[in-house]
């Protein structure tokens, strides 16, 4: 199996909410690094989890069940998952499947933290 | 989205393109290798061929999204993941619309609704988390044809170029 075509990068914004920068692909190859990004994103005190798709390459019909997958551990958690920067045609995506309703999207890093407080 | 399924034999690909009301002209074939991953670069060769058409960007962007979709059931349930069974992509122009053709060696296929996936199902883990791929497609093109000839099958994904955008 190709290596994962992505990065991600963990911020701690307060011990509640975590964001995972996303850079490249988010298809079948990203789940180790999806899931190491959040069990390092993730605490006891976490509270919200915030995905940054700004640099978001390219996304497939995979990538959105690793995106199903991580949100049923955040529902376990009792975490939200948020996500800002998508693009139009991804925002699309999340409507089509319904993720928008499980997954709140913002357009900014800013909006998103203000709702995951 | 508008699809049509072949029945028996199945439609051949002339059928479909006399279906599809088109005077069809080859913008490009590819034979991509069936190795995971690959339907990027079906995208990106569709990209190519088509980058002199008229489509609306968010349009355009579907396309190409249904394409890798497309491309990827090709390689995993059509090809099993052979690399020396490629994936056969070839794009046209007509007039009003273009079509992408992705042609693989899995036999006689339809498409079905039956297992369409439901977000709630999957979060209470009733369904898989995956098994978006053809739920995609069909939300995404304005036409989707089933093409059965013999050993081979083929979808063709077809977009309007006077289509609204959504």
């Amino acid at each position: 199996m190709p290596e994962a075509t992505v990065k991600m990068t963990v911020r701690h914004v307060n011990p509640a909410t975590s964001v995972i920068d996303i850079v490249g692909d988010v298809s079948a190859f990203a789940e180790n690094v999806l899931m190491q990004a959040y069990d390092e994103a993730s605490g006891p005190t976490t509270r919200a989890i915030v995905l940054n798709f700004t640099e978001l390459a390219y996304m497939n019909s995979s990538g959105i069940g690793l995106l199903v997958t991580l949100l049923i551990r955040t529902n376990r958690q009792k975490q939200r998952l948020l996500a800002y920067g998508l693009s139009d045609h991804y925002q699309r995506i999340f409507q089509l499947t319904r993720l928008n309703e499980a997954i709140l999207t913002f357009p900014s890093e800013e909006a998103a933290l203000a709702a995951a407080h | 989205m508008r699809r049509v399924e072949s029945d028996g034999p199945g439609m051949s690909g002339a059928d479909v393109e006399a279906a599809a009301g088109g005077d069809w002209r080859s913008l490009g074939r590819w034979a991509i290798e069936s190795r995971p991953g690959n339907e990027r670069e079906a995208i990106e060769c569709v990209r190519d061929g088509l980058r002199n058409v008229s489509l609306a960007h968010n349009r355009f962007e579907a396309l190409m999204t249904a394409v890798g979709e497309a491309t990827m059931n090709a390689m995993e349930h059509g090809n099993g993941y052979q690399p020396d069974v490629p994936v056969q992509v070839e794009a046209f122009l007509a007039n009003h619309a273009v079509m992408v053709r992705i042609t693989d060696q899995g036999g006689p296929f339809t498409l079905t609704e039956t297992d369409a996936p439901n977000l709630e199902a999957k979060l209470s883990g009733l369904q898989s988390p995956r098994g978006w791929g053809l739920f995609l497609i069909e939300r995404l093109v304005d036409e989707a044809r089933v093409i059965n000839e013999g050993a081979e099958h083929a979808i063709a994904l077809i977009m309007r170029l006077d289509g609204q955008s959504s």
